[in-house]
């Protein structure tokens, strides 16, 4: 039985009293696997900010689980190149926030396993400006999950990586999404159908489409950007069509 | 060597050995955070703001460390506020108080009456006249800080690392922020009296310049800050009794030299170890 986390009702969100998204429902619960989309100033920024706790909604109301534990993915551009720390002091960032200002011993340990499954665990002790954009994206979601959240959010998780680290990053995600939700934003729909479960198309408003129902005709009604469809190495989902 | 103990006999060299190597600790611990944060502007906009304190203090006959205290924190807090949330471009907001704290500083020493003691001093450094309340300000300032950032230094590399992370993952940005600000505005104008206004971000950037050539870890890039500071600070202090040369002029230059010189050795080794 999945558990209900977030439930947002009727909200309406923004910056400085103006709205960018108004009257957004959306229920997430244990196993989802929501995929984001929509262009550019739709607003999916402020859907995810809102979710997450960083902007308060203008109206409407959101109801979290009692002790929501949330795992964050920003976009590459948000982490200076040149800041000393160590990858595994990144992991371990995302352990705490729990009133726990020294990591323990199985914190630490925790970390190591984490960066053992994303293939990096040799690397723990450089600085984190030394990795390649796709190998620190990957140090980043270990610290996104580290506090084993419920909920893992994904906020176009692959801007400037290759193809090569753009799979090697997916491909965690289905054995991820066994343990958590998660919600992925990205412009391309390909990955998108590959994976998720359902979809939200936020453009102003929020359009959620359960996964039989999307097609490039449905997302396009609503102004959503349609990627080709995707044959990488990543195994992919004929979407059936909609009539 | 006699020669060199000889002048420990004197109290203002004590004190003036004492002001180096305190402001070494408070400088090397907040230089860093300073650098890695990004808010070196800030600090220069904080120094010279301070300046209006002193100028304010001097009309009035009170000390001049107290009417720069006040400046320094208020500007720290201002920047602080009016950068969040963009009330207003940071580095606008910095300029604005940057030129206004230099403006009141310089109209009140004009309009105070007779001579204006030791002006010279706030702007370029006058290590040799550290009274004893000065190291005993500087003595608490180090003795609160080294035990909060040993504390909190997990929670300050976090939010200075990626402040919006640290946000979502349940910490108080904004009070960590302030707190990090307050702590400048009060090592800079503890540090004024050693380096002076115009050349007080040498002491906060060049140390920790050097030291991040080499350094991976917050905590060593701290440490070693404070003892490449120190190492500064002593040979300005010897330029000043020896040769009546400015200190911080003096420290400057020689951290200037020192990172050109550590920069170079660095790209030396990195040619030797790919041959």
């Amino acid at each position: 039985m999945a558990d209900k986390l977030i439930k947002l009702t009727g909200v309406t969100a923004g910056y400085d009293g103006q709205a960018v998204v108004r009257d957004i429902n959306l229920d997430i619960v244990s196993d989802d696997f929501v995929g984001m989309i929509g262009p550019n100033g739709g607003g999916k920024s402020t859907v995810l900010k809102t979710i997450l706790g960083i902007i308060r909604p203008l109206s409407g109301t959101i109801e979290r689980a009692p002790g929501l534990r949330i795992g964050y993915l920003p976009q590459v551009v948000d982490v200076d190149r040149h800041f000393p720390i160590s990858v595994l002091d990144v992991v371990l960032s995302g352990q705490q926030g729990r009133g726990r200002l020294r990591p323990s011993r199985s914190d630490r340990a925790n970390a190591m396993e984490l960066l053992d499954y994303v293939g990096l665990a040799a690397r723990a002790g450089d600085l984190i400006g030394e990795l390649s954009g796709g190998q620190r994206q990957r140090v980043l979601l270990c610290r996104a999950i580290v506090g084993r959240p419920q909920l893992l959010v994904l906020d176009e998780p692959v801007t400037y990586m290759d193809k090569t680290a753009e799979t090697d990053l997916y491909k965690l995600l289905p054995d991820l999404n066994r343990r958590m939700a998660i919600v992925l934003v990205s412009h391309d729909v390909g990955i998108i159908s590959t994976f998720v479960k359902n979809i939200a198309c936020v453009n102003g408003a929020l359009h959620y489409h359960e996964s039989g129902l999307i097609s490039e005709e449905v997302l396009s009604v609503y102004g959503c950007p349609v990627d080709v469809i995707s044959h990488g190495t990543i195994p992919h989902r004929v979407l059936k069509k909609h009539n | 060597m006699e020669n060199i103990l000889g002048v420990l006999h004197y109290p203002f060299i004590v004190n003036a050995l004492l002001a180096v190597f305190l402001i070494s600790i408070v400088s090397g611990i907040v230089g860093t955070l300073v650098v890695v944060r990004r808010m070196v502007f800030v600090t220069g906009g904080i120094t010279h703001a301070s300046f209006g304190g002193i100028g304010i203090a001097y009309y009035l006959g009170l000390p001049p460390v107290g009417g720069a205290m006040l400046f320094a924190v208020a500007t720290a807090l201002s920047v602080e506020w009016l950068g969040r949330r963009g009330r207003m471009r940071v580095d606008s907001a910095i300029a604005v108080l940057w030129s206004l704290g230099m403006s009141v500083g310089v109209l009140f020493m004009f309009i105070t009456p007779g001579y204006t003691p030791n002006l010279l001093g706030f702007m370029f450094g006058d290590i040799l006249t550290v009274s004893d309340l000065d190291i005993a300000m500087l003595a608490v300032v180090a003795v609160l800080l080294l035990p909060c950032v040993i504390v909190f230094y997990r929670p300050l590399m976090y939010v200075s690392f990626d402040q919006g992370f640290a946000r979502v993952s349940g910490w108080n940005v904004n009070l960590i922020n302030a707190c990090v600000s307050v702590a400048a505005a009060i090592a800079i104008v503890m540090a004024i009296k050693v380096v002076g206004i115009i050349l007080l971000l040498s002491l906060f950037t060049l140390p920790q310049a050097i030291a991040g050539v080499f350094c991976k870890r917050l905590s060593s890039m701290m440490t070693v800050s404070a003892v490449v500071g120190f190492a500064a600070g002593l040979g300005g202090l010897s330029a000043a009794y020896a040769f009546n040369l400015p200190t911080g002029a003096v420290i400057a230059i020689g951290l200037a030299i020192i990172y050109l010189l550590v920069r170079m050795l660095n790209a030396l080794r990195m040619k030797m170890n790919q041959n």
